[in-house]
């Protein structure tokens, strides 16, 4: 026996680490996924945080001085819109309407990413100290990266929207129309739009969040209708080939979407962070590029004057 | 050195020290710079040349032992299907160990092709689990990545052996 040992000491250790990986294997994907987030949170998150930090302190100055003039910037602007934001509260007011929840955006940097062709998870560098929570939106300034799945103290991981169990539901802006519907990922990073069957839509049509649901509020920007697919399986819905708005693979840095919760607030909605100038997003082939309010006065005054020399 | 000669892999002649730097590489490759080293959708998978280079230096258990170990690392890394390239890179830890023991022919041609036909045995592994069923993605991503990622590999692989290894 002990010279069978012996002879095949290295069969019988491949063999036990063999069915190691293969209990590893057949356990629950949420216990997977459990371990694996430990071990994450124990060995290579202090290694990521470690790299960020040594590459952080390469760029310092350069940041310092673009911070300070962005700084700068953003003072002389948040003085002008002071006198705005009051004036907007007083009407607001007069009309009774609920005030929208605030929303605070948390800038963060992409620290860590996971390695397969396709990234499906980031980590980001900020956490529960920074008032992040599970289920907050993520979003670039183009429109929505994903959300919160799970939170340390001063990091957190994101769930991206080319993962396969990403979901949120959606609303298609049309030519003329609006439909609902949900916002999915294939295997592969594709990215659906589910529609109920009877649903008309065209490439081109813009498709934001629709603010059901509780995570996503309202009007973030999720990506275009490239084309149409057939459902291969029952044939009972209408399938949309999603163009993203966001490039994931370029994403570095991004904001945590953190909502208030004073009572008396309604549930809030952000088109007006991603559609400026709009109460709601605009429909397909619509402008919606920043044009100023004197602008807007100019191009009406010159309307207005056309039609009149046409009387 | 000849090209093809019989005796003791370089890897195992290795000092210590020298090996435990191929290894740190090796991670810290992994960990940091497989994103930025991807062309065209084909990374260089440190873990397997870790692995690979192990198991010559250590034979099959040792091969198997530490194949487990990067396996259960680079499982960490993804966080999908844990234990997949555990599994994977103990049978390659084991199967490149035992070819060491018993007919390993000490040619810098003979490592390196072991380590493309490890890189290809663990992408039919992961990349047919990963497609679950669905063969048209596994046909897909297979031709399309597997060929480049297993030439970068064995480049890169030559490459740290011969800066690291002095080979």
């Amino acid at each position: 026996m002990a010279l069978f040992r012996s002879a095949y000491r290295a069969e019988i250790v491949t063999g036990a680490l063999v069915m190691a990986s293969l209990v590893l294997l057949a356990l629950p994907e949420s216990r997977q996924d459990a371990i694996a987030r430990a071990a994450n949170h124990v060995v290579l998150l202090p290694l990521a945080n470690a790299r960020n930090t040594m590459g952080g302190y390469a760029g310092l100055r350069d940041e310092n001085t673009r911070l300070r003039s962005e700084l700068q910037a953003a003072r002389l602007e948040l003085g002008a819109t002071e006198g705005l934001r009051l004036q907007n509260r007083d009407l607001s007011r007069m009309l009774e309407f609920r005030e929208d929840q605030p929303v605070d955006l948390i800038p963060t940097r992409v620290i860590d990413r996971d390695f397969g062709t396709l990234p499906t998870t980031f980590v980001i560098d900020v956490g529960a100290a920074d008032g992040v929570a599970i289920d907050q939106p993520v979003v670039t300034l183009e429109g929505l990266v994903g959300k919160i799945v799970d939170v340390g103290n001063s990091a957190s991981e994101v769930m991206l929207f080319s993962h396969p169990e990403f979901s949120a539901s959606a609303m298609l802006v049309g030519g003329d129309h609006l439909e609902y519907g949900v916002v999915r990922s294939t295997p592969s990073g594709e990215v659906e739009l589910f529609l109920p069957l009877r649903s008309g839509s065209a490439p081109g049509d813009r498709i934001v969040s629709s603010g059901y649901g509780g995570t996503f509020p309202r009007g973030i920007p999720i990506g275009t209708v490239e084309h149409g697919r057939e459902d291969q399986r029952l044939g009972l819905q209408k399938i949309d080939v999603v163009r993203p708005v966001v490039d994931l693979g370029s994403v570095g840095a991004a904001f945590v979407l953190r909502r208030g919760v004073d009572p008396g607030e309604s549930v809030g909605d952000v088109p007006r962070l991603f559609w400026p100038g709009f109460a709601y997003p605009p429909m397909a082939g619509e402008s919606f590029g920043r044009q100023r309010p004197d602008t807007l006065a100019a191009d009406s005054l010159v309307a207005d004057s056309a039609a009149a020399a046409g009387r | 050195m000849s090209l093809v000669s019989r005796g003791t892999p370089w890897v195992a002649r290795m000092s210590r020290g020298r090996f435990a730097l191929f290894a740190a590489v090796c991670v810290v490759g992994a960990l940091f710079l497989e994103p930025l080293l991807e062309i065209a959708g084909a990374t260089p998978d440190f873990v397997l040349i870790l692995a690979v280079y192990g198991a010559i230096r250590a034979g099959a258990m040792g091969g198997a032992a530490l194949g487990f170990v990067a396996g259960l690392f680079r499982d960490t890394l993804l966080l999908m299907h844990f234990g997949l390239y555990a599994l994977g890179l103990t049978v390659i830890g084991y199967a490149v160990g035992k070819m060491r023991e018993s007919l390993y022919l000490d040619a810098p041609a003979a490592d390196l092709l072991l380590l493309s036909g490890g890189k290809l045995l663990l992408d039919v592994l992961v990349l047919a689990v990963a497609a679950g069923g669905a063969w048209k993605a596994f046909e897909l991503r297979f031709f399309w990545e597997s060929p480049g990622s297993i030439v970068y590999t064995t480049v890169v692989g030559a490459v740290l052996s011969r800066v690291i290894g002095g080979r």
